[in-house]
């Protein structure tokens, strides 16, 4: 079955065809989800909710544009919220200088450590940097979407860039030093 | 040698196309979602509680005022004391209705949602607050000072976000407005349900005192074998709001101990309120309680043991439920009133040998009231089919035309049911 058929079936509540479309996604959401949330099982969680809105607003996708980036967008969305609830008045600033270009010798590093150093990013920062980085939101529509300043924006993004260096630079000495 | 390479490329090449399973636990809870469209939870505990605590009081003065009502009209010695005790406790619930209506006019300008505001915005002094998330609420209370202390940016101009209103194409506005009717409709998909109850019945009085005979007010007196069978209607007005009504047979039996009845042709006037005349009651654990009973006794038919007060009523509630909580299980808190129609009436006395028939109650009114007040839990076995417990706490109001004393009747049934949604 086309996916095109898929959809017009989740919009009659097929329960079989919501089942397959889940089922289609599910991987690359949950990897989604896991780069917003700090543990697995909230990302499970915002998954399970993502994916009872997408089923619930079905009717909204009008088949203008990709589903995989309508999906997508309700997933982050949701992740937002739960952040924005756990969030609400952690509004302290700080202030580091703009656009910090930050670069890192290349070296095998596994996908593992990648995604878990970004989940122990704190909140603000793995959200900027998710939005900037990975999922390419401009600072103007992250301002928006956290009810941040553009400049705390980027002056997050600089403090996340430079948290990540520091971890990546000291699992790489471990490695240089662990055989010895 | 290794390369120098931007941290952004290091992740973005390496996520990229990052795809994991999730437990299976994730598709399970969804699953049971889509199949049970459980109503979505919305406004906030407090909240829930403060609305169904207005309407519980509602429901509460209604019957007290019709009971206040009735008392007037049959004022008689007796009801004096009753009724002022309830000019009491009416006082109370004024109080604590004000109190409530404050609650629930906060809980409605709070939750006001984009689609709303027009409404809203028609209130007095009302504050347009933009939380965290970009979602704009309009409140008049304590809320917007607090916003206004953390960051003074999320107190907006009116006229600002009715423009950026018109204009708001962002990502989250897209998403963000919760399609209402969408939701009510799924909800209100089967608004009726019909079902059966069956409730064990505890029958007892909030204050001492006999509704049979003054001389038994201090006897002991116990409940039993009472139970409530019926049948239940209910229909959904809303996701939060049931009314629900039907029709119940409710048995209660009440059991007078230590009673002494003497049988007497005697001209001095009955003790009591039973039907059957020449019957003088006493306390037969109290010998010189009655001087009338004690001075006719000798050589007079005498008789020792239990009272026992058989009433029978149907019932017909009118109740108001209210979701706290919906899913598989759900939970409710369920306020109204109902009118008894008196079936049956009789009181026995029951000795060890012997059951003997003294005729019925007199001052028991042939229509009364009550006001209920419960918890009802609900368990969904599939679409259409679910049980339910709920404990009923029910107020008995004007029971007693007259000479029943402190007696204050009240019941307490678990009923619990099977019922049909369609």
């Amino acid at each position: 079955m086309s996916l095109h058929q898929l959809i017009i079936n989740c919009k009659k509540r097929d329960i079989k065809s919501q089942s397959e479309i889940y089922h289609l996604f599910a991987g690359k959401l949950f990897a989604l989800c896991l780069k917003y949330s700090k543990t697995k099982q909230s990302a499970e969680d915002n998954l399970q909710d993502a994916f009872i809105t997408i089923f619930d607003k079905i009717d909204q996708y009008k088949f203008k544009g990709s589903f995989e980036g309508w999906m997508k967008r309700i997933v982050i969305n949701t992740s937002l919220q739960t952040y924005r609830e756990k969030n609400v008045l952690n509004l302290v600033e700080e202030n580091y200088p703009d656009e910090v270009e930050v670069e890192i010798d290349e070296d095998e590093l596994s996908l593992d450590f990648l995604l878990k150093i970004i989940q122990q990013l704190p909140e603000r920062y793995r959200m900027v940097f998710n939005l900037y980085v990975l999922d390419g939101y401009s600072h103007k529509e992250i301002s928006g979407m956290l009810g941040i300043a553009e400049g705390t924006s980027k002056s997050n993004l600089s403090r996340a860039r430079l948290i990540l260096k520091d971890k990546i630079e000291l699992n790489q000495q471990k490695q240089i030093v662990g055989p010895s | 040698m290794l390369e120098r390479k931007n941290i952004d490329r290091v992740f973005q090449e390496n996520l990229k196309d990052l795809e994991l399973n999730p437990s299976k636990h994730v598709w399970n809870g969804i699953e049971l979602y889509l199949t049970e469209q459980p109503l979505k939870k919305s406004i906030p505990l407090w909240q829930r509680f403060s609305g169904v605590a207005v309407i519980f009081i509602l429901f509460f003065m209604g019957g007290v005022w019709y009971y206040n009502l009735n008392s007037i009209t049959n004022a008689e010695p007796d009801n004096i004391i009753t009724e002022s005790n309830f000019n009491i406790s009416e006082a109370d619930d004024r109080t604590q209705l004000d109190q409530g209506d404050n609650e629930l006019q906060k809980s409605i300008v709070n939750t006001v949602s984009l689609e709303n505001t027009k409404v809203a915005h028609d209130l007095e002094s009302t504050v347009f607050v933009k939380k965290p998330n970009n979602n704009v609420i309009v409140t008049s209370d304590d809320i917007s000072s607090i916003y206004k202390t953390i960051d003074s940016k999320y107190v907006i101009d009116k006229s600002d976000f009715l423009k950026s209103l018109k204009s708001n194409e962002n990502l989250i506005s897209n998403i963000d407005p919760v399609n209402v009717k969408e939701d009510n409709k799924k909800a209100m998909r089967n608004k009726w349900s019909i079902g059966t109850t069956v409730a064990p019945v505890y029958y007892n009085t909030l204050r001492s005192g006999s509704p049979i005979s003054e001389e038994l007010s201090n006897n002991s007196k116990s409940s039993d074998n009472a139970l409530s069978v019926g049948l239940k209607l209910n229909y959904q007005i809303n996701r939060k709001f049931n009314v629900q009504s039907g029709v119940n047979k409710v048995e209660l039996a009440y059991i007078t101990s230590n009673v002494n009845a003497t049988a007497t042709t005697s001209k001095i006037a009955a003790n009591n309120n039973i039907t059957k005349s020449g019957i003088i009651l006493s306390n037969s654990g109290n010998k010189n309680s009655d001087s009338r009973s004690s001075s006719i006794a000798q050589g007079k038919s005498n008789l020792s043991g239990e009272l026992n007060q058989s009433i029978e009523y149907f019932e017909l509630p009118v109740e108001m439920k209210y979701n706290l909580y919906e899913s598989r299980f759900g939970v409710g808190l369920v306020g109204g009133f109902s009118t008894y129609v008196l079936a049956k009436n009789s009181i026995y006395m029951v000795t060890q040998d012997q059951i003997t028939d003294l005729g019925s109650a007199s001052n028991l009114n042939s229509v009364n009231f009550s006001g209920n007040l419960g918890v009802d839990f609900d368990y969904k076995i599939n679409k259409n089919w679910y049980l339910n417990v709920a404990p009923m706490f029910k107020y008995q109001l004007n029971t007693y035309s007259n000479n029943a004393g402190n007696f204050q009747p009240y019941y307490f049934g678990i009923y619990s049911g099977l019922n049909y949604r369609f």
